[in-house]
């Protein structure tokens, strides 16, 4: 009750504020591969039921869980630190060449990125490539949500004003088989794995531990890619001016649901 | 002498002692009254709830969210009261005396004055908490809107936009045509602005609610407790979207000239041409003739987020061809655990979407051509039908000139032959050249 007053009068609360300690001054760069363990799973197909068959065909292919047949890489899985405690900024170093502004395209009636990131800051450009109209559908808790009817080779934008907790869901209700996800971010912190099941996340905070949320689209509650990745997390330290390298990671067939 | 018998006494000392407990039962003549009540919509409700089987890992985390929403809820009752007795943290802008007449049991109080409007007209369906999941809800279709999302469909505003105080009170007044929400038009003026600004303040704080939860528990990030500290970050930018819902006002352009029968009939067939066409692509959802039997899918709106229903209804589907019978039952096995647990997120089964049959000349938020050229421009938030019109963030979206077009066409379904009562769908073999 004591608490409620307080907030209630705008008096201080009871908790001690949260401050991040900069403990550590470096950058480092965190990387791995994911590869399935076991044969991997035939590339699948969803029928578009003839819809616009002229421009989508009779089918498109499942995109839930790509896994290369040669590699065994594991596309689309995402990582991103949940919480980083320093970001990188260009006067911390020689900064990366600044990155395009990111596209989120569709041709033949796919996403052509089935799981994309971004930077809440940075703006999303929808883009249609296809002789058809689509509408793109993105609503993550948090944010506004948007649906706009996107005429062949239109362009929209939208702006996240919240970071993501988690991936969140992009569709065309013309088109309902296709499908994508966002991750919004408030740190350049995040990653979506390769063809090669591959990733790389530079300018990390060194020496300092940062936990990594790992998501898959068929393991929403987190990728249990290792025992002890409990709910798909797991921390690390990166080294200052070098690279830690989680190897290859063989994720069971059973983290996948 | 009159002896008590044992089964007589045995009788006595139970009377008795139903009796005692009656009499000692303390709040027995009167019932709790009623709470907001969490919103844990699409959460798994295994992560609260302690099992014999949980590791020391899994105890803290249950213990950590448990705690997560213990702070909730006491932020929740500072900032907001509860049903009996609501706060109106002045931050939200909203008034109090407004509020008052809303809230509370129904009738008036001591002093005579009007309470507890919100309990006798709307709770049943819409639910104490605005969680559009009362009584009745589960008899309705579609459901009352949930509004701690803060998502309304019918207004006049740019799509991500608040309704203004006038959409509100029209929605009271008029009702939703096709819908169970009835007309309030005969409430007194006061009345029906005392429930819009309850509305305001159940949406207000349903987001409020959804962003602290956000920050608790899918971030996992403590709060901060100082008061102006959580008003700045959860409260205001949610207040700050209804104080701007009036500067987001669609106000459609003059139209072109319909004045005479040929000018008018000429913008029926262009709107016909769009209708059908692959840049405004209405009949994929609503069918080639605007019956609304355009396609075969599975369509849900926002409040009914249920795409993990329906895909796992396509995934059980997948699973039972699956030839290995091993593989089969254990697939279908962990494939119908996971929809139990759906099931037990969820307040309410999932309902799915008709495109709008556009021949009934039913139309939820009005039948002017202002209102219908809202619906085609703005689409309706929440929900599959897109945001059609051109914008600064869409600028190749339909023109005004094309939206005043389809607007005609749309509007002269209804009254289309074969629209007529009696007139069987053979007349529509004609327009069978649409069907692809």
């Amino acid at each position: 009750m004591k608490l409620v007053a307080a907030l209630r009068a705008g008096g201080g609360g009871s908790a001690e504020a949260v401050v991040a300690e900069a403990t550590g001054t470096g950058w480092g760069t965190l990387k791995g591969r994911f590869l399935y363990a076991g044969d991997p799973p035939k590339l699948g197909f969803v029928s578009t039921g003839g819809k616009d068959g002229a421009v989508c065909g009779a089918q498109v292919p499942n995109q839930a869980l790509v896994v290369d047949s040669a590699t065994k890489g594991i596309a689309n899985i995402v990582l991103y630190a949940r919480k980083a405690p320093r970001v990188f900024k260009p006067e911390d170093g020689a900064a990366p060449a600044a990155a395009p502004q990111p596209i989120f395209d569709q041709k033949g009636c796919l996403f052509l990125s089935h799981v994309f990131g971004i930077e809440v800051k940075d703006t999303l450009e929808v883009k249609n490539s296809d002789p058809i109209s689509h509408n793109t559908s993105i609503s993550p808790p948090g944010n506004p949500s948007t649906n706009p009817l996107l005429p062949p080779n239109a362009t929209s934008t939208y702006q996240f004003k919240r970071q993501l907790s988690a991936p969140a869901e992009v569709t065309c209700s013309i088109h309902p088989w296709m499908k994508a996800y966002i991750i919004a971010r408030d740190d350049p912190y995040f990653a979506v794995t390769g063809l090669d099941g591959s990733f790389e996340i530079k300018n990390l905070p060194a020496g300092e531990d940062v936990e990594f949320q790992v998501w898959h689209e068929q393991a929403t509650t987190g990728l249990e890619a290792k025992p002890g990745w409990s709910k798909g997390r797991f921390k690390v330290k990166v080294p200052a001016d070098g690279v830690e390298d989680l190897q290859t990671i063989e994720v069971p067939a059973t983290a996948f649901h | 002498m009159n002896k008590l018998s044992p089964a007589g006494l045995r009788t006595a000392c139970v009377a008795a002692a139903v009796l005692c407990a009656l009499v000692l039962l303390p709040g027995c003549s009167k019932t709790e009254p009623p709470q907001f009540r969490l919103n844990l919509q699409g959460r798994n409700p295994d992560d609260f709830i302690f099992a014999s089987g949980d590791n020391e890992e899994t105890r803290a985390s249950k213990e950590q969210n448990k705690a997560s929403l213990d702070t909730i809820s006491t932020v929740m009752y500072a900032f907001f009261g509860e049903p009996n007795d609501p706060y109106v943290l002045a931050e939200t802008g909203l008034d109090a005396r407004k509020i008052q007449m809303a809230a509370g049991p129904t009738g008036g109080d001591p002093s005579k004055h009007q309470r507890g409007l919100y309990r006798q007209h709307c709770a049943h369906c819409h639910g104490i908490s605005g969680d559009g999941a009362g009584p009745t809800s589960a008899f309705l279709n579609p459901y009352p809107r949930d509004y701690r999302q803060g998502q309304f469909k019918f207004k006049s505003t740019e799509r991500p936009a608040k309704p203004t105080t006038d959409d509100l009170i029209r929605v009271l007044k008029d009702g939703i045509a096709g819908t169970a929400m009835p007309s309030f038009l005969l409430l007194p003026d006061d009345e029906v602005e005392a429930l819009v600004e309850y509305v305001k303040y159940l949406s207000i704080r349903g987001q409020v609610e959804q962003s602290l939860t956000i920050t608790l528990l899918d971030d996992g990030n403590p709060l901060d407790m100082n008061p102006s500290a959580i008003i700045a970050e959860h409260v205001a930018p949610i207040v700050e979207t209804w104080n701007t819902a009036e500067s987001a006002i669609i106000d459609p352009p003059d139209r072109p000239p319909i004045d005479t029968p040929e000018l008018h009939a000429e913008s029926i067939a262009k709107g016909a041409e769009l209708f059908r066409g692959q840049k405004a692509q209405c009949m994929k959802c609503h069918g080639p003739t605007g019956l609304g039997d355009g396609g075969d899918e599975q369509l849900f709106d926002d409040w009914n987020k249920v795409k993990k229903f329906a895909d796992l209804a396509k995934q059980i589907a997948a699973a039972e061809d699956i030839t290995d019978r091993a593989e089969r039952r254990t697939q279908l096995k962990q494939l119908y655990d996971r929809l139990e647990i759906e099931k037990r997120s969820w307040l309410l089964p999932p309902q799915q979407l008709q495109p709008r049959n556009l021949r009934l000349g039913v139309y939820r938020f009005g039948r002017r051509p202002a209102d219908l050229f809202r619906r085609i421009y703005a689409g309706v938030n929440g929900t599959p039908m897109p945001q059609g019109g051109a914008n600064a963030s869409n600028p190749s979206g339909l023109t005004s000139e094309e939206i005043w077009h389809l607007v005609d066409y749309v509007a002269s379904l209804p009254y289309d032959k074969v629209s007529e009562p009696g007139v069987g769908r053979g007349h529509l073999a004609g327009i069978g050249q649409w069907h692809e």
